[in-house]
């Protein structure tokens, strides 16, 4: 085998009294596929800083190409050919695509004037060596997450990357997207680039890997051919407990007689067409869909901050007009956010005053006063029943992991009581542990009689947590199953179909 | 990015969090504590500083400024800012005052004088409200941004006063209009008095009710206030008015002081002031105490009757306390950089 492109040897690091890192090994050789695999503050980003130049190691040494570098700076990194793509790929959105590819080229040779047949020349190049085709003269602003990443892919196959890094690289990816990554990315393969994939989506992993290295609490747990490791096995290294998801009690589903709530031909320009569906008192409907099938539009639609242009809803088999979110809650539907960031949290503001929000009129005294000793009983009480970690609810809700975090906008909708709950994404964004922990209290909210839709595109999760799921394609509900008449497999191809069909459709 | 937190952040958050909350007592800490130094500089230094005579006349003067800090401070803690407080408070000032002059019967029963003077002062509570209504429609219905709609209702309001008034001062109002702003109870000037209820019913708004809640979690985050079925235009609309309401009893206690109305009283510097007071007292969108505006309406209010006594008789000393309430801000910033600075970063 040839020499390893970067080989770090027993590298350990330190912030304060937090082991990061614990004595960990890692080599990368040309052509080789790796992926580092590891849940949110397993220290798999504070490797790659170490690799990249970024923070210096405590402990151990770092060669690249077979050569020790003591003290090595990210100049250093990049001129061994090794290069991070990083989640916000750092391009310059107001510059036009062949701008941003061939910048680095233009600084790295002083160039103070612009010759613009080069630029265009270098992004042709560049973009050529990865066998796409974007426009060169649009906007970066102007273009989708996928086509971003691979200008940043182009950028660093144009400064004659040897290695690239990429740092949780399908986030924002549609699943036909993510296909089109791992084609580059074999096609560097090809070229003698290796690729470090950071993911901790399990399922994309099995896929693309060729070794797979997992760390867990700063420790490499375990670096092995890819082959014959299956999800289960990974989460296990991962999260060190075995999930078991093959044993789900599944409450039934209540009578189809009077649904909590009922959708008729339910339309919204731009967003659906014709919707119709019912949900069940204890149940959990599913409904998936690519980006754009108009699954969040609906949604939004039921919660009222999109009303609907067209169609009727009923409550408990009542006819309920929802123009507001006020209104939707008076009908006791809730909303999770798929975005919790920015329309579930305030991240500044106590785990206490973000779960109370939604409650707090009603925690008033006659004369208009909060009743302040209800009110931290009643967070105090969620923070208990949801199992929220923090040492006090006064804390402020940034504190927290992503799991306890979607927690706390769990508890703010569960204490106004909803009969319907809507999760948009629900465990986007949080770790596998905690991820089968939520979906467990999903399946536990359901058993208590609140109907609950769950809109994702996480397939396993759909057969976690789903009696029904309905798929949408292009504003409609196209195929309703039960979950035990189908499998993943099946669900993953139906959906994968849905979007080459759409687009067949739109090319006619 | 956010969410791959490596243990080093965790633990920062950690030490965050113990700041944070030192930080927050610390603000008043810091304030109390430049509060009494300050007033200890200017008794050793100033022979007639700690008398119970110009403590008093501090004690007339500082409560105009302290309401409208109230008005602006309500503004920055739900993520606005009112630049138009101080128009507020004169045209709600112009327009009592030409009702006072213009309307009153010249035969008058002076019994009823009395209750002239309350119907002027409900008029001016009137005007502020309507003011107050109008920033919160563009505001919160509209959408217009707050500096820009209060930098055109501040245009509008002035000019309004400017209009009714011909840019002329109103004088001549009856004597009962001077009580407020002249005579003191049980030793303490009716205007300061008047100045704690309206900060204890501020701090009691704001930290008692859940429209002083909803107020602070729109400062923090207006999308997720609306996904959590806030109606942030009524808030808006609210925090708005209160702050007009506000401005006008500012303006009463101007008129009632001056015994006149104008339409430019306090226009170069009252808004900027205001801020000024807001930033000292740590007031951040989502965040902020009433205890801290009013330690700072204090300090400001030591600092510049103290220069104004050690410097009497000295040339441009009006200068130099405009030179000092600059360097006590930049004072503030520096401590609290080394207090909190490094947590910010995060």
């Amino acid at each position: 085998m040839s020499e390893p492109i970067i080989r770090v040897e027993n590298i350990s690091k330190r912030f304060g009294g937090v082991i990061a890192l614990n004595e960990v090994s890692l080599s990368i050789f040309p052509g080789e596929i790796c992926c580092l695999v590891g849940e949110n503050g397993s220290g798999k980003s504070t490797l790659i800083k170490i690799i990249s130049g970024v923070y210096a190691p405590d402990e151990g040494d770092i060669y690249l190409n077979n050569k020790l570098y003591k003290k090595l700076t990210p100049i250093d990194s990049i001129r061994e050919g090794i290069q991070v793509i990083y989640q916000d790929f750092s391009l310059f959105p107001n510059l036009t695509v062949a701008e941003n590819i061939a910048i680095n080229h233009q600084l790295a040779h002083r160039k103070n004037l612009v010759n613009w047949q080069e630029v265009e020349k270098i992004a042709r190049e560049g973009l050529q060596r990865i066998n796409i085709e974007l426009p060169l003269d649009e906007l970066v602003e102007n273009l989708s997450t996928a086509d971003r990443q691979l200008i940043a892919i182009a950028k660093a196959i144009l400064a004659d990357a040897r290695l690239i890094i990429m740092d949780e690289p399908t986030t924002a990816l549609t699943q036909k997207e993510v296909i089109a990554l791992f084609k580059v990315i074999i096609d560097l393969k090809e070229r003698g680039i290796s690729t470090l994939f950071v993911s901790h989506k399990l399922n994309e992993v099995r896929e693309i890997a060729e070794r797979t290295v997992i760390i867990r609490n700063g420790k490499k747990v375990l670096d092995q051919d890819a082959r014959g490791i299956d999800i289960a096995t990974m989460e296990y290294h991962m999260t060190g407990r075995r999930l078991d998801s093959s044993n789900i009690a599944f409450s039934p589903p209540g009578d189809m007689h009077t649904p909590l709530l009922k959708v008729e031909n339910l339309s919204l320009r731009h967003g659906f067409v014709d919707v119709s569906f019912a949900l069940r008192k204890n149940e959990v409907l599913g409904i998936t869909g690519l980006l754009g099938s108009g699954r969040t539009e609906l949604a939004l639609a039921l919660f009222g901050e999109l009303p609907a242009d067209s169609g009727r809803i009923f409550v408990q088999g009542k006819e309920v007009h929802i123009n507001s979110i006020q209104q939707a809650v008076k009908n006791q539907i809730g909303y999770v956010p798929d975005d919790r960031i920015q329309q579930g949290l305030f991240l500044d503001q106590s785990i206490n005053d973000n779960i109370i929000i939604s409650v707090i009129d009603r925690l008033v005294t006659r004369i208009g006063l909060i009743k302040s000793k209800t009110k931290n009983e009643v967070s105090n009480q969620w923070i208990q029943r949801m199992a929220i970690k923090t040492p006090s609810g006064k804390l402020p809700v940034k504190t927290l992991s992503g799991g306890n975090q979607q927690r706390v906008v769990l508890a703010k909708w569960l204490a106004t009581m909803p009969k319907i709950l809507i999760l948009n994404g629900p465990t986007v964004g949080v770790d596998v542990g905690s991820k089968a922990e939520i979906h467990e209290l999903i399946r536990q909210l359901a058993n208590e009689g609140i109907g609950i839709i769950l809109i994702s595109d996480d397939i396993p999760e759909l057969f976690q947590t789903c009696h029904r799921i309905l798929l949408m394609r292009t504003g409609r509900i196209v195929e309703e199953y039960q979950r035990n008449d189908i499998d993943e497999q099946y669900l993953y191809q139906r959906l994968i179909f849905s979007e080459n069909q759409a687009k067949a459709v739109s090319e006619d | 990015m956010t969410e791959e937190s490596t243990p080093k952040v965790t633990k920062n958050s950690q030490v965050t969090i113990f700041l944070k909350h030192l930080h927050i007592d610390g603000q008043t800490l810091l304030l109390t504590g430049v509060f009494i130094t300050l007033t200890l500089f200017f008794t050793f230094t100033v022979q007639k500083f700690f008398t119970p005579r110009s403590i008093t006349s501090m004690a007339f003067q500082l409560p105009e400024l302290g309401i409208l800090s109230l008005a602006m401070m309500i503004t920055i803690l739900c993520g606005g800012i009112n630049l138009s407080v101080n128009a507020t408070s004169n045209l709600a000032a112009v327009v009592a005052g030409l009702f006072l002059t213009r309307m009153i019967p010249t035969e008058v029963d002076p019994n009823l004088l009395g209750w002239y003077v309350i119907g002027a002062f409900i008029i001016a509570i009137l005007v502020g409200f309507l003011c107050g209504v109008l920033n919160g429609v563009m505001i919160g219905y509209i959408g217009v941004p707050p500096i820009l709609a209060t930098l055109a209702t501040f245009t509008f309001f002035t000019g309004i006063s400017t209009g009714l008034t011909k840019g002329v001062t109103v004088t001549g109002f009856p004597e009962s209009v001077s009580i407020i702003g002249s005579k003191t109870i049980a030793g303490i000037p009716i205007p300061f008095i008047i100045f704690v209820v309206f900060t204890l019913l501020t701090y009691i708004i704001l930290n008692g009710t859940p429209f002083g809640f909803k107020t602070r979690m729109i400062g923090t985050n207006p999308t997720a206030a609306e996904f959590s079925a806030v109606e942030n235009r009524k808030v808006l609309l609210g925090v708005y008015v209160l702050s007009g309401i506000l401005s006008a009893v500012t303006g009463i206690l101007v008129m009632s002081r001056t015994m006149s109305a104008a339409y430019e009283y306090g226009t170069t510097t009252y808004v900027l002031l205001t801020i000024l007071i807001s930033v000292l007292a740590g007031v951040i969108p989502g965040f902020g105490k009433v205890i801290d505006i009013f330690i700072a309406v204090l300090i400001l209010q030591v600092l510049s009757t103290g220069f104004h006594m050690l410097l009497t008789g000295v040339r441009g000393s009006s200068f130099f306390r405009d030179f000092a309430w600059g360097i006590l801000l930049i004072i503030i910033f520096i401590v609290n950089y080394f207090v909190r600075g490094r947590t910010q970063n995060d």
